[in-house]
């Protein structure tokens, strides 16, 4: 279960889900509910939302270190 | 708060840090790896936040609420891909030796020299305004937090601009532009940058902290003024102020942040051409965007804090700064201000060093190239970079006098974002599309900066007043549509949303249309194959083939003329030699084409990473290195390999790159290899040193422990005599004293007092055995042992070693010494005393720890010619973990601490050892525990003089000698084993049967055992609290044996270890003595006295005695001994006990016979 979940953080479509992610909480309509209620509300929205994702790009790190070993020069030619 | 000298100390003291900071990271190893980690790379990164950030934030909450965080969240987007694009960029930083920003695209797009000047005046172009908000933030908070206090202080307000370039001018070309390639790393700067991140981030969270505990009502009055609004500060809770299309501008913030974080010029250069390694982008993944929301996460606060504080709307930029000043809080207020000018050095500092390489790069050489009077600039590139930075930071101060608070210059952050964002698509054009054009770049870039300048900075300009107003509205000549904040008819967006739409509009499409419609030659396709692949693998460099026909000398002298003009002649051969090097071809005379075309790819290679790779490639290019010949010829060859393998040229690169990555992984690994190798040797060097060196040191005081014990044994022994000498006067003088005295009273006390006094003197005799043995260790070590060699029997050896060790045997009536010696032994060539040493060392050993059975004493040749003395014994064995010690000095088994026997010294067996290697022998042990022990003496055949023919053994039992065929026997018993050993030898020598005892004990028990015919005794060797003498005379059966004294304190001269008996003793008298007592038929002595009660001296004839024997009073004997007499004494042994014999006993030349049997003359 755990590789399972490590492998699709690391895998380009988290990353385009984290992006797409992002874009729908910092922009409209997401961001209106917040931004209607009030500046603290819409202060304390952004932050949240921030943390989380910073939270996201952590785990999208840690599972991505592998992948920075230099290529192995025994490996089969293309 | 401060004086304007106060704060400028201040900032001297803070940059003096980072100074310090700066050059350990530049100089030590460890400093360079803290310049390489992940953690300094997220926070050089975070030279992003600027002073606009740190003080305009608390601004943009007034004015524009909550925008201010699409800068942040921006980037925060955005590292979602830079693990796909910022590590594409990385390692193609490190593969083309990138230099900036304007170098990547000038490379990308076929090293174009246009495209790169382009870029880099786009960038020169945003960075002045930015650094002049730098600036301003510098003198505005510097005006704040200080006041001027006198004339020195009042100057300082009007020339701080002055100092304040002065100082990051220098500090900048310290770290930032010293070397002349500017590719380097720049670990200093780098440090300096983060370490100013911290105290920045340090900085705001102080404020903010300090805000929320003590000067603000608290979080929730916080929270609901944010909430609820305020007409004061009109943007204080909203999404983005009173934006028309706050979504729109909100998601345009958010945008421009996430492509400025990498394409702002000073970004570029820290997370591409600083950065250390791809993995360290992952760290900043996640902490630069957590740095960021920490520097934030205050800011909303404090700005409603400093609005509850009354802080006017015009001045709310310097919130942060004033409220610690309003509460009085004149350390956070310092802080503050060191966080903010941190804030401003970072970005000018790293702006200014980026933006002179690119000018440098891009534009003065270019122009120095293709305008002739400008040609000498080519050799200045460092000088000019140098130039580059004073002039942009004085350009900066300059544009901050010179546009003061104008709108252009508030809004400069933004507006630079902007025009960042004009890099985007030539970039990740260039990264992910091969057909991109650098005619699509070119128009793009152009186009896209010119849509901006005309769409956000003519409409801020004008709003400056620098430009007619008539420009925004109506529009240029009137038409409407040329409105630049409603460029074709586009209105009710915000200008910095319409702005950014027409100029990426532009950009984008004259980009696409550009690489659409033209097509790329061959050198720019190559290249940009080789940057979208760039994931792939790593450079690949042609192999080589062919015959090396082309001269060097010629191809090396239009090399270094293409050098020349950047480098001067000097660096430029040094340049080429490098070069030479690298491809392999130092000290080669002719070159195949294809290692001329390896050379000049080196060459263009380190050009470039000093003038970028388009002048680089340019300069190569005109030199004319190749003929047109060798061109046409190095063409063919390419066409031919590929034709021999029967590959398609990407199939080819593909394979060329794969094994160009193996070997410069190899070469990497080989490298790193012997690095390590160099380091364990110079490691293992530095060791081998440092053994040496103690060993030497060991030596050195082995030597001082040797002279030491020696010098320490002797002046011990000097005192030792006297205390022992003394002991014994002393209980003779109390044993004829106590009786005198009441026992009932004084009984127990003396009978204390002589037990004392026995004790005293059995411990100075054992220590005066080990001060002996200590001494013959350390002449023996010290080479100062005399050896008086000679041949010797080795029977006459080991005869001496047995009768020495009788007495000791006799002792034991259940333990038998047996002798199992051949008729015929060899004659030894050594000094028999050391061997009689050794021998009675083992002997004595074994007839100590062994109760009952035999001590067996074997001898024989060996086959080598040599010889073994064996001594076995049926004792209790030795433990097997103390065989391999029982020969170190000072050693004793275990078992002799556990068993009730006395202990030696633990030198026997070592000094028996060294004696053995004297002569090139050994002595070894076998031995099982409970199977008694055997110990060989081997000598060699150098000490055999005369080898014995072998002979059968025969056994003897030593201790029990046939009663019928017995000589005289004589008893010797002295404390010295040494002293025991001469008196036998001398003895033996003249016929008699001779058994020696050591202690008191061990002489009672022989002299009962034996029943010798006379005793040679030590009149002090203890017997309890007794002496051996007096049990002697009060024994009946053994008063009859005759007695003479033997010295009662020897004086050991131990020359060679042998006991020198120059006083009192004379081996003479003792002998004549004995032959005397012993009734011999030959004269023993020609004179004697013979002590009588009375005074009445005649001389008395005896037979053995030819000149007769005169009797004398005891008052006359001493009378004869002080006028010189030389002779024997007889003391009948009546009188012996009233007689001093201690004192006769140490006259010189006087032996003393003790006669129990004699009568008195006066008796008779």
């Amino acid at each position: 279960m755990d590789n399972r979940r490590s492998s699709f953080l690391g895998r380009p479509a988290f990353a385009a889900l984290l992006f797409g992610l992002g874009l729908a909480l910092f922009g409209p309509p997401l961001l209106g509910i917040p931004a209607r209620a009030g500046g603290a509300a819409l202060l304390i929205y952004l932050f949240t939302a921030w943390a989380g994702l910073i939270a996201a790009l952590l785990a999208r790190t840690r599972t991505r270190k592998p992948e920075t070993r230099r290529p192995d020069p025994n490996r089969e030619l293309p | 708060m401060f004086g304007y000298l106060t704060v400028l100390a201040v900032v001297l003291l803070y940059m003096a840090a980072l100074f310090a900071l700066a050059l350990w990271a530049e100089r030590s190893p460890a400093g360079r790896r803290l310049a390489d980690s992940g953690p300094v790379y997220a926070l050089a990164m975070a030279v992003y936040c600027t002073s606009w950030t740190f003080y305009g934030s608390v601004g943009s909450v007034a004015t524009s609420g909550m925008l201010f965080l699409t800068i942040y969240l921006g980037p925060t987007l955005g590292a979602v891909a830079w693990w796909n694009v910022l590590r594409r960029l990385a390692r193609i930083k490190h593969r083309f030796r990138i230099t900036s920003i304007a170098d990547f695209l000038a490379a990308r797009y076929g090293k174009c020299t246009w495209v790169g000047g382009l870029a880099a005046l786009a960038a020169l172009v945003g960075s002045t305004p930015y650094i002049a908000l730098q600036m301003k933030s510098i003198g505005a908070t510097f005006a704040i937090i200080g006041a001027p206090a006198g004339p020195a202080e009042s100057w300082m307000a009007d020339h701080w601009g002055l100092v304040f370039v002065l100082l990051l001018t220098g500090f900048t070309i310290m770290f930032g532009a010293r070397r002349v390639d500017p590719t380097e790393r720049h670990p200093g700067m780098v440090v300096a940058v983060a370490a100013e991140s911290l105290v920045k981030l340090a900085a705001f969270l102080t404020c903010g902290l300090c805000v929320m505990l003590w000067d603000s009502p608290g979080l929730d009055t916080l929270l609901q003024t944010l909430q609820a609004g305020d007409p004061a500060w009109p943007g204080l809770g909203t999404l983005a102020g009173n934006a028309a299309q706050p979504y729109a501008l909100w998601t345009t913030s958010l945008l421009l942040a996430a492509s400025a974080i990498l394409f702002l010029p000073r970004q570029f250069h820290v997370a591409v051409v600083e950065n250390p390694a791809e993995n360290r982008i992952l760290t900043a993944t996640w902490l630069l965007p957590l740095y960021l929301l920490l520097i934030n996460i205050f800011v909303a606060p404090i700005a409603v804090a400093g609005l509850q504080a009354g802080i006017p709307l015009d001045k709310a930029d310097t919130t942060v700064l004033l409220l610690p000043m309003l509460h009085g809080r004149a350390g956070v207020a310092l802080l503050v201000f060191l966080g903010g000018f941190s804030a401003a050095m970072s970005m000018i500092m790293i702006s200014s060093m980026t933006a002179s390489t690119m000018l440098v790069n891009h534009l003065v050489l270019p122009l120095a190239t293709a305008l002739k009077p400008l040609g000498f600039l080519r050799r200045h590139g460092l000088r000019c970079r140098w130039v580059g930075v004073a002039a942009t930071i004085a350009l900066g101060l300059w544009f901050e006098r010179l546009v003061g608070e104008s709108y252009a210059l508030l809004n400069i952050g933004i507006v630079s974002f902007a025009a960042a964002v004009q890099f985007a698509p030539p970039i990740l054009g260039g990264l992910f599309w091969a057909g991109a054009h650098r005619a699509g770049a070119l128009l793009g870039l152009g186009g896209g900066m010119a849509v901006w300048a005309y769409t956000l900075l003519l409409p801020a300009f004008s709003r400056s007043g620098w430009v007619p107003r008539d420009l925004l509205d109506p529009g240029p000549w009137g038409v409407s549509a040329l409105r630049p904040e409603a460029l074709l008819g586009l209105s009710g967006l915000d200008p910095l949303t319409h702005a950014v739409f027409w100029s990426l509009a532009a950009n984008l499409g004259l980009f696409t249309l550009g690489s659409l419609i033209l097509r790329q030659d061959p050198d720019e396709a190559a290249l940009a194959r080789s940057y979208v692949q760039i994931l792939g693998a790593d450079p690949m460099a042609p192999t080589a083939l062919g015959e090396a026909t082309i001269p060097l000398e010629d191809k090396a002298r239009i090399l270094v003329e293409a050098l020349r003009p950047f480098h001067g002649l000097l660096q430029a051969r040094s340049i080429l030699d490098a070069c030479l090097r690298r491809a392999g071809l130092a000290g080669r005379t002719q070159v195949s084409l294809h290692e001329l075309s390896g050379l000049r790819a080196e060459v263009e290679h380190a050009l470039a990473g000093t003038v970028g790779a388009s002048v680089a490639h340019g300069a190569l290019t005109t030199a004319g290195l190749l003929s047109s010949e060798e061109t046409e010829q190095l063409s063919r060859v390419y066409a031919d390999i590929l034709a021999d393998l029967n590959l398609p040229p990407e199939e080819l690169r593909r394979k060329v790159d794969y094994y160009q990555e193996r070997e410069a992984l190899i070469a990497r690994h080989a490298a790193e290899l012997e690095r390590t190798v160099e380091l364990r040797t110079r490691d293992l060097a530095a060791k081998a040193h440092e053994l040496e060196e103690a060993n030497i040191r060991l030596r050195e005081l082995d030597r001082m422990k040797s002279a030491f014990l020696s010098s320490v044994s002797h002046e011990l022994r000097t005192p030792l005599t006297s205390v022992l000498g003394f002991a014994k006067l002393i209980r003779k003088d109390l044993n004829a004293i106590f009786p005198l005295l009441d026992q009932e009273k004084a009984g127990r006390r003396c009978e204390r007092a002589l037990t004392n006094l026995g004790i005293i003197s059995d411990e100075g005799e054992r220590l005066t055995r080990l001060i002996n043995d200590v001494l013959d260790l350390t002449r023996i070590e010290d080479g100062r042992m005399v050896w008086r060699d000679q041949d010797v029997p080795l029977r006459q050896i080991l005869d001496r070693a047995v009768h020495a060790v009788s007495g000791q045997f006799a002792a034991k009536p259940a333990l038998r010494l047996v002798t199992e010696l051949p008729d015929q032994l060899p004659v030894l060539r050594l000094d028999p005393d050391h061997l009689l040493q050794v021998l009675l060392n083992l002997l004595g050993n074994a007839g100590k720890f062994t109760d009952a059975g035999e001590v067996r004493l074997s001898a024989g040749p060996t086959p080598d010619g040599g010889c073994r003395v064996s001594v076995s014994d049926t004792g209790p064995g030795i433990a097997a973990q103390d065989l391999p010690h029982i020969f170190d000095a000072f050693y004793q088994a275990a078992q002799d601490a556990l068993v009730d026997k006395p202990k030696g010294t633990g030198l026997g067996l070592s000094i028996c050892r060294r004696i053995l290697d004297h002569y090139g022998g050994g002595v070894s042990v076998e031995s099982e525990p409970g199977r008694g022990a055997t110990f060989h003496v081997d000598l060699p055949p150098t000490a055999v003089a005369v080898a014995a023919p072998p002979a059968p053994a025969r056994e003897t039992d030593v201790a029990r000698p046939a009663a019928e065929d017995r000589p005289p026997a004589v008893l010797a018993a002295h404390a010295d084993p040494g002293v025991c050993a001469a008196v036998a030898e001398l003895l033996a020598a003249q016929g008699y049967e001779v058994v020696t005892a050591h202690d008191g004990p061990t002489a009672l028990a022989a002299a009962r055992g034996v029943r010798p015919d006379l005793v040679v005794l030590d009149l002090f060797l203890r017997l309890g609290e007794s002496t051996v003498f007096a049990a002697l005379r009060a024994d009946p059966d053994l008063c009859a044996i005759p007695l003479t004294l033997a010295p009662t304190q020897p004086v050991l001269g131990h020359a060679g270890g042998r006991p020198d008996f120059d006083t009192p003793f004379d081996p003479q008298l003792l002998a004549e003595a004995a032959d005397l007592l012993l009734d011999r038929s030959r004269a023993a002595c020609s004179y004697a006295l013979l002590l009588a009660p009375d005074a009445a001296a005649e001389t008395v004839a005896l037979p053995l005695c030819p000149d007769g024997v005169r009797a004398v009073s005891p008052r006359e004997l001493w009378e004869y001994i002080e006028t010189g007499y030389e002779g024997t004494v007889l003391v009948p042994g009546p009188l012996a006990r009233d007689l001093d014999l201690e004192r006769l006993s140490r006259e010189p030349r006087i032996q003393v016979l003790i006669l129990p049997d004699t009568p008195c003359p006066a008796d008779r």
